[in-house]
């Protein structure tokens, strides 16, 4: 079973990767501080199960993963689905407030760290997939989003020293890295860089089939000699090194 | 002097010891003044080994995490020497060679690297820029190879230093029309916190001659300050957006 974990807000793309996901096949249960669902434990409009998680600690995490463990069934994954609308308002750095700041780089950043540490609780006894979804701006830079590169790229770090400390659990971590516009579904402003070369596909990768297929790919055991990585699921727009 | 940055003016942050102090010594001999920014009583001594050099420096205590701070330092750096060029963000937590595993990080540590490492690079964006933007200047950005491979040890430092290349490379894509360039260098050199290391764990020295092609560990002044010294000069005003690792050739994977 995957546990997919978003930030729950209305625009959250956590819930269309769910989505694709369980019309793939595979059990899934949707994470987030607001579910969306009418009442706790029951399924959301759109059939998903879900369970309420902050991410505001390991512990909290944990729990979490336990509820839904109990729901749907041993856990053999965890999707992070980082973003909201607070992480990618577009804006120059130098007119960001302190405490702006806080919420949308060090806040993020301190979930980020808690989904891993109560993850691999879970994941630990008998291995597993964690994969963190980010944009491809992290790699490349895009003007007005420095906050929220920052935060992928610290979170593309962070990936790559769990997935030295757990390999030897079989516990794998990896990124993976998808067009802005897919995390930033709240906006009307596109956090890609302008000018950008044209897509190397007839069309740009979406959330619910695309994306979605990579990630029913990776947490599966063809991939377990894969980890600390991060894969580009973005059409062939920059062919990163 | 030897010249190449005759007549700048650079800011280093955490320049009281290690490659800060390296960094404002190298700059100093290359004809910058220097402003050198520190929490403590070394950035003293690293003015005075300047000055004692012939070179020309001025301390501001400074810490990082208070925007404040960082403000005093840059208007140090214009009322003391008119202008300001560059900034070498330098300064990491006290707990930055503090072995830790990723399990364990609590949320002091955590958030002591977020503030010194990250909001301290938010502060001297937000302080510097209108300084750089009028000078044409740099903002450099330290990381290290912990942000570029990961590390087991210092998993909470490789996060704060991979977060410093997200802010270099989308700020060198926003500022790059102001004529700023902005970059991060990753370097793998001797330090007191690598002496730290070495104690801690034995078997890490020959480890790394081991893997370094080069052979040796970096010197500050000798082999990581004169990369820099390049990187803040005309001759790298057409390198933005980059991480340079200066390590011996011990990470070939970009």
């Amino acid at each position: 079973m995957i546990v997919v974990l978003g930030e729950g807000a209305a625009d959250d793309p956590a819930p269309a990767l769910a989505v694709g996901l369980r019309r793939l096949g595979e059990p899934v249960v949707l994470g987030a501080p607001d579910t969306g669902a009418p009442d706790t434990g029951a399924p959301r409009a759109d059939g998903l199960i879900t369970v309420p998680c902050a991410m505001a600690s390991a512990d909290e995490v944990a729990q979490a993963l336990a509820r839904a463990q109990e729901a749907a069934g041993p856990i053999h994954a965890v999707v992070l689905v980082s973003a909201g609308a607070v992480a990618t308002v577009k804006g120059e750095l130098t007119a960001l407030e302190a405490a702006e700041w806080s919420e949308r780089v060090e806040k993020p950043l301190r979930r980020t760290l808690a989904c891993l540490q109560g993850s691999h609780r879970h994941l630990r006894v008998h291995g597993g997939s964690l994969l963190i979804l980010l944009p491809t701006l992290s790699l490349v830079g895009s003007a007005g989003f420095a906050p929220w590169a920052a935060v992928a790229e610290a979170q593309r770090a962070l990936a790559k020293s769990a997935a030295r400390a757990w390999g030897p659990e079989r516990v794998t971590v990896n990124c993976v890295a998808v067009s802005g516009e897919l995390l930033a579904s709240n906006g009307a402003i596109s956090p890609d860089r302008p000018g950008l070369p044209p897509l190397s596909l007839a069309t740009r990768p979406d959330m619910e089939t695309d994306v979605a297929a990579v990630v029913a790919s990776l947490v599966t055991r063809a991939w377990a000699g894969v980890t600390g990585a991060t894969v580009a699921v973005d059409g062939g727009v920059w062919m990163t090194p | 002097m030897t010249g190449g940055l005759d007549g700048r003016v650079v800011l280093v942050t955490g320049g009281g010891a290690g490659i800060g102090r390296a960094l404002c010594l190298a700059c100093a001999d290359a004809g910058a003044h220097v402003v050198v920014s520190s929490p403590g009583d070394n950035g003293l001594d690293t003015t005075a080994l300047v000055t004692a050099r012939g070179g020309s420096a001025l301390f501001v205590r400074t810490d990082v995490t208070v925007a404040a701070d960082v403000e005093a330092a840059v208007d140090g750096a214009v009322q003391s020497f008119g202008c300001l060029d560059a900034v070498v963000h330098n300064a990491t937590s006290r707990l930055s060679s503090v072995a830790e595993p990723i399990d364990d990080i609590g949320d002091d540590a955590w958030s002591d690297h977020l503030a010194v490492s990250l909001r301290g690079a938010y502060h001297c964006a937000r302080a510097a820029q209108p300084q750089l933007r009028a000078r044409g200047g740099s903002f450099l950005l330290m990381t290290s190879p912990a942000a570029l491979e990961g590390s087991v040890a210092l998993p909470a430092y490789g996060a704060v230093k991979g977060a410093l290349r997200g802010l270099a490379k989308s700020l060198a894509v926003e500022w790059g029309p102001l004529g700023i360039t902005v970059n991060c260098l990753s370097p793998l050199a001797q330090t007191p916190a690598l002496d730290n290391a070495y104690r801690e764990n034995p078997a890490l020295e020959p480890r790394l001659r081991q893997v370094v092609p080069l052979g040796r560990v970096g010197d500050p002044e000798r082999d990581i300050a004169p990369v820099v010294v390049f990187l803040l000069g005309a001759g790298a005003r057409y390198i933005t957006g980059q991480t340079i690792v200066v390590d011996g050739g011990r990470f070939t994977g970009l």
